[in-house]
């Protein structure tokens, strides 16, 4: 049997561009199995219906134009055929003669013109060829085989995909699924007034789509996926919900029982960036940066993220302490459970150490895990406390521990707020109930003091720079050989601003008043300041 | 002096077919039919020579049913004494071994992989005596007078 291979491009995927046929065709097949699919299964069914597309193209294309070269069959001058031996070229009899070969019976020779000018002379009426067999076509490219395809360039292909549709008035997307708006189920005001009565009843939620459902009386359509969806896009579209659920699961949340920390950043989080020169970070510097994975180190959350541990120590700072959140960093954030599109996701976080679970709440825009604020205080955590965050074996499970530690009495950095609002630090025996970072350590005798700090009026806050020179000037106080590490300054900058350590390390670098002395240890020369 | 052909300056690999370039024998003046004719028994030389050199024949391709035009000497040649089971291997120079290997398929292109698989011989040393300053017998990379 004679096999002719046709194919496509090989880079035909990898330059998939979304066409208005393809457009039609998932809108066509939503429509069929009127259940709203992921971007996977829109993907799936895309190739599959691309693949049978191109093969009929190819089939139509090589049939077209002229009949197929058979070499038993005899032609006439002029007449059109097509070769699949040369690669299905499309060629035209120009001339014909007899055949000269005596060990084969009579035959006739045409000169065939193809289609870039080349002749060539081809046998014709002799009975015995093997291309007298009609060839089987033979579609052996792996670009026309659905599993290689989606084995290799299922990524690009859904992100194509995705692109053209959210773009697309005629598609919705809820929790990663999307779905014709046409088809979708009337939802009326009075559905969700009795959606929000349900979730005021639970206290604000979350409850998934279905158990609303079950006391909200919708029609009595028999295709639930397609209610739940229609339900879905309606709660979403109305302000007073939240979907809160963690990727592929829907969960509701009534806005205005969610708590105040996660409709708004606390203040202690609050952070406006500003630009400063990040060139004069030595390697040293941008080390220490990366070891101390803040969340707002924007800089360096996109090159770290390929990495991704199952547990995480973070160390604790002022802010994070006061707010009762936790730094999504880019070593901390594959640990929680992230979303599609809600900003917002509420899980449980697990006490590591005594198996309670507590609610927890992952705002992803400005970076932080909310609802830790009672169990630093019951664990008696501080800035510089020690906290590993795993994930558990179940999907979504994170648990907490504090480090260790017998109660003991240590000397400590201690804070001392003045009544002019200064900061002063001291050497102090205190209470430690857990482990901690000796350098970015800090004990707090008056928190109150401290927190009025933060609500000073705007006008009344101190220049980074000022608060940074101010620092550097108390804890060179506190040893003899009168320097202060970076990583002792980070902490104690954020006890009055939330600031990323690249700021505060650029000045470091910049400044002549700050002066290195090893190991990013600086001195402070007053000569040069003033 | 006759000027040489230009060679192609992309050195061959294994990978690259070669065939027996006609045109190297034309312009190297040498006669193609002369040298065939050494090939051939003294009978079948005295009957060509009655029955005249230039008459064409048509071979047809068993694959593509492309007809190749060769003339009395080349036809018979191809028909009848490349067919005989011990015609490329009873040569004991492997440069007239690949000539004739050559001369028996039709002069379809072959790398030098191939033509070692077909010799037993390393492609290595094929590629080496092919691929010489020297050219032998015509056999040169395919399109490389171009």
């Amino acid at each position: 049997m004679v096999m002719a291979s046709v194919s496509v491009r090989d880079d035909y995927w990898q330059t998939f561009e979304i066409e208005q046929e393809d457009i039609d065709f998932l809108y066509q097949y939503l429509l069929e199995v009127e259940t709203p699919l992921t971007p996977a299964e829109l993907t799936s069914a895309l190739v599959e219906d691309r693949i049978r597309r191109e093969i009929e193209q190819l089939d139509a294309q090589r049939s077209a134009g002229g009949e197929i070269f058979l070499p038993k069959e005899t032609y006439k001058s002029g007449q059109a055929l097509i070769f699949p031996a040369f690669g299905w070229q499309k060629g035209v009899v120009k001339s014909i003669r007899p055949g000269v070969n005596p060990d084969v019976p009579p035959f006739e020779v045409i000169t065939v013109e193809f289609e870039g000018g080349e002749t060539r002379q081809v046998a014709a009426g002799i009975a015995d060829h093997m291309l007298n067999n009609p060839p089987e076509i033979f579609f052996d490219a792996d670009v026309l085989r659905k599993e290689f395809v989606l084995d290799h360039f299922s990524e690009g292909i859904q992100q194509v995909i995705e692109n053209s549709l959210e773009s697309n008035d005629d598609f919705v997307r809820i929790a990663g699924k999307w779905f014709p708006v046409a088809l979708l189920i009337d939802v009326n005001l009075g559905h969700l007034n009795l959606a929000e009565a349900v979730l005021d009843m639970e206290g604000g939620g979350p409850l998934s789509t279905s158990k609303i459902l079950e006391q909200v009386e919708m029609s009595n359509n028999e295709n639930t996926k397609l209610v739940e969806f229609s339900f879905d896009y309606a709660l979403e579209k109305d302000p007073r919900f939240d979907e809160v659920g963690p990727s592929g699961e829907v969960q509701w949340f009534l806005r205005r029982l969610e708590p105040e920390e996660v409709r708004d950043a606390p203040i202690f989080l609050r952070y406006t960036a500003k630009e400063y020169d990040r060139s004069v970070l030595t390697p040293e510097m941008l080390a220490l940066e990366r070891q101390l994975d803040d969340e707002l180190s924007l800089e360096i959350q996109s090159s770290d993220q390929k990495y991704v541990a199952d547990e995480v120590e973070v160390r604790l700072i002022f802010p994070h302490l006061q707010a009762g959140t936790l730094p999504l960093s880019s070593s901390v954030l594959p640990i929680f459970p992230t979303a599609y599109e809600a900003p917002r996701v509420r899980f449980m976080l697990k006490d590591g150490d005594t198996g309670e679970n507590f609610p927890g709440w992952v705002v992803r825009e400005p970076r932080y895990v909310f609802g830790l604020k009672e169990w630093y205080f019951e664990r008696g955590l501080g800035p510089g406390s020690l906290i590993r965050v795993s994930r558990g074996s179940k999907p979504g499970e994170v648990f907490v521990r504090a480090g260790e530690r017998r109660s003991s009495r240590d000397w400590m950095r201690t804070a001392l707020v003045g009544t002019d609002g200064g900061i002063v630090f001291a050497m102090l025996r205190q209470i430690v109930q857990a482990d901690y970072d000796e350098r970015m350590a800090i004990a707090i005798p008056d928190i109150e003091a401290l927190e009025k700090l933060w609500h000073r009026p705007e006008k009344q806050q101190p220049p980074l720079e000022r608060v940074v020179v101010d620092m550097v000037r108390e804890l060179t106080k506190l040893n003899p050989q009168g320097h202060v590490h970076a990583s002792e300054l980070y902490a104690a900058v954020n006890l009055v601003k939330r600031c990323p350590p690249g700021p505060i390390l650029s000045l470091l670098a910049s400044r002549p008043w700050f002066v290195h002395v090893g190991d990013l240890h600086f001195r402070f020369d007053d000569s040069e300041h003033s | 002096m006759t000027e040489g052909k230009r060679f192609s300056l992309v050195r061959p690999t294994v990978n690259t077919p070669f065939h027996i370039d006609y045109d190297w024998w034309r312009q190297n003046e040498r006669n193609w039919r002369v040298h065939l004719m050494e090939y051939i028994s003294d009978e079948h030389r005295e009957t060509l020579r009655k029955s005249g050199l230039e008459e064409q024949f048509d071979l047809i391709d068993p694959n593509t049913a492309e007809v190749h035009q060769v003339d009395a000497i080349q036809y018979l040649l191809l028909t009848h004494y490349a067919q005989r089971d011990n015609f490329v291997t009873e040569s004991s120079s492997l440069v007239e071994t690949i000539f004739r290997l050559f001369l028996a398929n039709g002069n379809t292109p072959l790398t030098a992989a191939e033509i070692g698989e077909r010799l037993h011989r390393p492609a290595e040393t094929i590629l080496r005596v092919l691929s010489g300053a020297r050219i032998y017998r015509g056999v040169r990379p395919v399109g490389s007078s171009h």
